[in-house]
């Protein structure tokens, strides 16, 4: 009972025992943070690969009735940005690395990512018209990479005039991007390669030789394969004419399952010319994609 | 002065529970309304602004807890590895090592979940701790087809987890008697099935479990040789060398390549069937949990 009592040493203890519960308790409520501690957070859970994390916390940010100052709202944007091109959901990092501003720190940054979302979602000449309104130094090396990234746009654009223009100012003294330029020209040489073959000639080839339009083509076992179905069964239509006659049931099947074949096998040779155009050139694409990705990564991470 | 000492010390476990307590506060909250995807990021949080590393160490675990909730468990697992095992106390480190392998076997990574519960029982020698274990590891081994290793871990753990003596041993007696040889499933050879194939098409089939395709291919196979042999008898002798035989090729080939896919489609079963009910007798038995 000598809690109670009325004299100073009680009074002393008492008031010990009431701080030590107050800062205990007191510390229970929710805790708000500031914007500056839940942007290293967010940093915080990017470094550790926690992008829907890092989503939802900013999106709690965005969506509380906040009024955010101009670089607030920049580096918002940029975060969900980054979150987003880290989880391949490019349309929608791209929607905000498009939002950050001029002003904000990661402004260039934003914008060469905001150009490769959008290069990778196939808008090359929306990403184009990034560039134009994107102002660089004209000798530094924002100004070195921009030229690289237009240069990739223009072969993506098969705009080889374009290209052979820009690729005259690459230079040899921004190692970041010095074998991907390498790698550039090497596709231009590639695509100047690519013989432009006809489909006509291709299927007229497998009309005289079934298979040798596909072989033609590039696709040397399916030439294989569609010269042994076709003579084959020419074959055992041809032996059921002899044997049989035309008006016998194996004519008639097998002279009729010889027609369909030789057919499609024309037609197949034609389609094939334009298929593996189709191919190559998805290629050299998706190589001239890796080329201007690995960059950004390697200036930008 | 030596009453504020007194009292001092008598706070202290009460203010370091507080001060753990105070810092999953908001996020137990949402955990215990079911919100998980955000307790899930508040103990996210907690792990940053934790001071030490058991701090930082349970917040992971809590946020396991929460995707495993959620059903993420690869998520779960890898939220686990990231702790950082030094400075750590055994009985901390362990429950990581178990929520590691316990979401590894969850995901069906079988050999990651036994590496886990390995170095747990390896690294920490205090059996009281290793024991709780035993059952999960038990469950780990079967799935990987160790049974006689299963069996001895299970056994150990029945014996270690302190059921009343008479449920110990009506469990000993069962588990005895559904680990013996020839309980154990006997799973198929893909390359016994496909040796009866080549020689007997439709052998395979039946032997890999699957009567009915069986009996199909080789009518299929019966069929196309039957046509092969009436192309001869009638002088088509190109269609009997080309269509008849390519169809005769086709069915025989492709009896043979789908014997992969069976084989594979009945071992999974029989494992199922016999790992089911191993896992179902041990579930039992906890729920039943009869104390000394």
């Amino acid at each position: 009972m000598t809690w109670i009592n009325t004299n100073g040493k009680s009074d002393m203890r008492l008031f010990f025992l009431l701080l030590i519960l107050f800062f205990q308790f007191s510390s229970f409520a929710q805790k708000t943070y500031t914007f500056s501690e839940e942007l290293k957070f967010v940093n915080y859970l990017q470094d550790n690969k926690e992008y829907t994390d890092a989503i939802s916390v900013l999106q709690k940010q965005k969506n509380a009735n906040i009024r955010f100052l101009s670089s607030q709202q920049d580096s918002l944007h940029y975060y969900l940005g980054w979150s987003y091109y880290n989880l391949k959901r490019l349309d929608t990092a791209e929607a905000y690395f498009s939002k950050v501003k001029e002003t904000s720190p990661f402004y260039n940054k934003c914008k060469f990512y905001e150009s490769f979302c959008t290069i990778y979602t196939g808008k090359y000449d929306k990403a184009d018209s990034i560039f134009r309104f994107f102002k660089t130094d004209s000798s530094g090396n924002e100004a070195k990479l921009k030229n690289f990234e237009l240069a990739g746009i223009s072969l993506l654009n098969r705009d080889y005039k374009r290209f052979d223009s820009l690729s005259k100012k690459f230079t040899d003294d921004y190692f970041p991007i010095i074998s991907e330029q390498n790698n550039f020209i090497k596709s231009r040489k590639k695509l100047a390669d690519m013989k432009r073959k006809s489909p006509l000639l291709a299927g007229a080839m497998s009309a005289v030789i079934p298979g040798t339009g596909k072989l033609y083509a590039g696709y040397t076992g399916q030439a294989i394969a569609a010269f042994l179905q076709v003579v084959s069964l020419g074959a055992v239509a041809g032996e059921a004419y002899v044997r049989d006659g035309i008006k016998s049931p194996q004519f008639i099947v097998f002279g009729g399952l010889f027609s369909i074949f030789y057919i499609g096998n024309i037609w197949g040779g034609a389609a094939s010319v334009r298929v593996k155009r189709k191919e190559l050139n998805r290629e050299i694409d998706n190589e001239i994609l890796f080329d201007l990705h690995i960059p950004l990564r390697r200036i930008y991470n | 002065m030596k009453y504020y000492l007194i009292c001092i010390s008598l706070f202290a476990g009460f203010t370091i529970n507080l001060f753990s307590a105070n810092y999953f506060h908001e996020a137990d909250s949402l955990f215990r309304a079911g919100n998980f995807k955000a307790a899930s990021v508040e103990y996210e949080r907690t792990a940053y602004f934790a001071p030490d590393n058991i701090l930082f160490t349970s917040a992971l675990l809590k946020k396991s807890e929460c995707l495993k909730q959620l059903q993420q468990f690869k998520d779960a697992f890898s939220v686990l590895l990231r702790v950082n095992f030094v400075g750590l106390s055994d009985s901390l480190i362990y429950e990581v090592r178990y929520q590691t392998s316990l979401c590894a076997y969850l995901n069906g990574n079988f050999n990651e979940a036994e590496s886990q519960l390995a170095q747990a029982h390896h690294f920490i020698h205090d059996t009281t701790l290793t024991s709780t274990s035993l059952f999960l590891y038990g469950l780990i081994l079967n799935e990987q087809g160790k049974w006689a290793d299963a069996k001895e871990k299970i056994l150990k753990g029945i014996k270690s987890s302190g059921f009343h003596n008479f449920q110990q041993d009506s469990l000993i007696s069962i588990i005895n008697n559904l680990y013996v040889q020839q309980n154990y499933p006997k799973l198929k050879k893909l390359s016994k099935a496909q040796t009866l194939s080549i020689f007997i098409p439709g052998l395979g089939q039946i032997y890999a479990g699957s009567g009915k395709h069986g009996f199909i291919n080789a009518a299929l196979i019966l069929i196309s040789v039957g046509y092969m042999g009436f192309n001869i008898y009638t002088h088509h002798y190109i269609a009997a060398l080309t269509v008849s035989s390519a169809i005769f090729q086709r069915f025989y080939s492709g009896g043979i390549n789908h014997l992969e896919f069976l084989v594979e489609k009945k071992n999974h079963e029989l494992m199922r069937k016999y790992n089911d009910k191993v896992r179902d007798i041990i579930v039992d038995a906890e729920r039943n949990r009869v104390k000394k």
